[in-house]
């Protein structure tokens, strides 16, 4: 890949990141739910960044099903701790492309593997809280377009106690 | 608010109705500071589970009321409780939630425990002299540990009633926790979500046997779709029973659905122990207005991978601070700290089913098992014979 291939990829798996902030900033949850491929998860550890999902807690697990059913709640209307929806800001930042083989690879295709971090300032009634944490997209070329397969974001404070999450990292 | 607590112990009968409860009882700090060292520095409480510790050497830290605790198992396999504490100089000896080994040391001066407690090693000993005894400074025991079928209690009184005793009726629930397995044994060794909410820990112990909430509260998870119809209602049959001793239970087993939220029993024990089905959940204090909630899910051994996984599934999805239930939960508290510091109306209401309390045994909705809960909170915060 010449250099500026390199600089127009890096761009682009930019915007995609960039994006995906936006529309979770934004509670544009539909738009946010196209970003996934139909088997896609969507992983934050708890008390570590290496766990075993399947046999240690998570503070989020989700396939496509449950990322539905969690964003469905949020914009439901009913849920208690949406009233008022927390207000969020991602900033996302040090975006690196990895090679595919660079990362043990959950379940389908990927062509991409992205390392980021992100800031997310959370605010509600009485409470404003500072969340960081690395974060590992897989990501997979269909129809000329990325879509994300793999999402994990590494809580900095994932083994402390912490308070209510509820929004999309 | 302070005289609450400094006026005389008649003020807790003043406070506590049979059908209601002063707002002020989760509001002001001298209400907390009591039940400290009422209820959790003098009575039971859960700490933790054999099978966190099953290795030589495994250890895990926790809070015993405020005060740290460590749990180990030694190299020959006896489990037991420190305070978390350099009986040196008081630096924490472990600052790990889990892990194993076979020594802790201190930082400070390097003072050296041995998985059994005992002082192995500290630097320039001679210094302090002939009649320095190391075994005079081993790390202090929780006064008293004991366990009921691999779970352990603590207690930081020297005396009391037993663990048998305090537990009563609510052995029964740790019981059919337990007999899920085909061995009659549990495992906890999934990790714990620790979630922080800006609400008093009574409110936690007192939504363990509210099934009034449940369609309301959590309309949202979507988890309700799994449940038969009308089942949050009187009609439906379930049952809610007061345990004596604050704790207490609700009961669907002889009913239709009785076996679909889950595989064990949904009860309290008092005062921070919450087996929901396949889950394990403790309340963890932390001030009058704050308190942790951690939860991690049961794993039945000997029983079939199939049986467990639909549990360990549901947990994932409903716990925690970022699952579909405990969110609604932990904002329902904090809406309930923030509208009690209004100081009128005085009462908190807890009269539903109240003509069933002879019995001890109501409908599900009923509030049977919270009016248990203070009744025996009234007799601890009240109680003459237990006044240092």
């Amino acid at each position: 890949m010449s250099g500026i291939e390199e600089l127009l990829e890096q761009q682009r798996v930019e915007q995609l990141l960039f994006l995906e902030a936006q529309l979770i900033d934004g509670r544009r949850f539909a738009e946010w739910e196209a970003l996934w491929v139909a088997d896609g998860i969507y992983w934050v550890p708890a008390n570590g960044d290496d766990t075993d999902p399947r046999r240690q807690v998570s503070l989020i697990y989700d396939n496509r099903s449950r990322m539905h059913n969690r964003v469905e709640r949020y914009a439901g209307g009913k849920a208690i701790s949406q009233q008022p929806p927390p207000r969020t800001v991602h900033l996302v930042s040090n975006v690196t492309i990895k090679p595919p083989e660079s990362d043990e690879v959950v379940g389908g295709d990927v062509s991409l593997i992205v390392h980021s971090a992100v800031h997310v300032a959370e605010s509600r009634p009485g409470v404003r809280v500072d969340w960081a944490g690395r974060v590992i997209h897989h990501l997979v070329e269909r129809q000329g377009a990325l879509q994300i397969v793999f999402k994990k974001v590494m809580l900095v404070d994932n083994d402390q106690e912490l308070t209510t999450i509820d929004f999309l990292l | 608010m302070s005289e609450v607590g400094d006026s005389g112990l008649s003020v807790y009968e003043r406070l506590i109705g049979e059908d209601r409860v002063s707002g002020r009882l989760y509001t002001d700090p001298a209400v907390f500071e009591r039940e400290m060292e009422r209820i959790h520095h003098r009575g039971w409480m859960f700490v933790g589970h054999e099978s966190e510790v099953a290795e030589p050497g495994e250890f895990v830290t926790r809070r015993l009321g405020r005060q740290p605790v460590l749990l180990t198992r030694d190299d020959t396999g006896v489990v037991r409780l420190w305070s978390n504490r350099c009986p040196h100089r008081g630096a924490t000896v472990c600052a790990l939630d889990q892990g194993q080994t076979r020594f802790f040391r201190c930082p400070y001066h390097a003072w050296t425990f041995d998985n059994a407690g005992a002082l192995v090693a500290l630097p320039g000993e001679e210094g302090f002299g002939p009649t320095f005894d190391r075994d005079m400074h081993g790390l202090a025991p929780v006064p008293r540990m004991d366990t009921y079928r691999g779970f352990v209690f603590g207690s930081w009184s020297h005396e009391g009633q037993t663990l048998l005793e305090h537990l009563g009726d609510a052995r029964n629930l740790i019981d059919r926790a337990c007999d899920v397995s085909p061995v009659g044994e549990i495992s906890l060794r999934a990790g714990w979500l620790r979630h922080r909410i800006g609400a008093n820990w009574k409110m936690a112990a007192e939504n363990v046997c509210d099934f009034y909430h449940p369609p309301i509260t959590h309309g949202s998870s979507g988890l309700m779709g799994g449940v038969p119809p009308g089942y949050f209602s009187d009609a439906y049959g379930g049952l809610t029973r007061d345990l004596g001793g604050g704790h207490g239970e609700v009961d669907y087993r002889h009913t239709e659905g009785g076996s679909q939220t889950g595989l064990g029993p949904h009860g309290f024990i008092f005062p921070n122990l919450f087996i929901e089905a396949s889950s394990i959940f403790v309340i963890q204090p932390v001030s009058v207005g704050e308190m942790t909630h951690l939860q991690t899910p049961i794993t039945w051994v000997g029983l079939p991978e199939e049986m467990q996984r639909p549990q360990s599934r549901r947990f994932a999805m409903a716990f925690g601070a970022a699952g579909v239930i405990e969110p609604d939960d932990a904002a329902t508290w904090e809406r309930m700290q923030l509208g009690l510091q209004a100081g009128e109306p005085e009462w908190v209401m807890l009269e539903r089913g109240v003509q069933f309390d002879d019995t001890r045994e109501g409908r599900a909705l009923d509030e049977i098992v919270m009016r248990g809960f203070w009744r025996h909170y009234r007799s601890l915060m009240t109680d003459k014979a237990a006044v240092r």
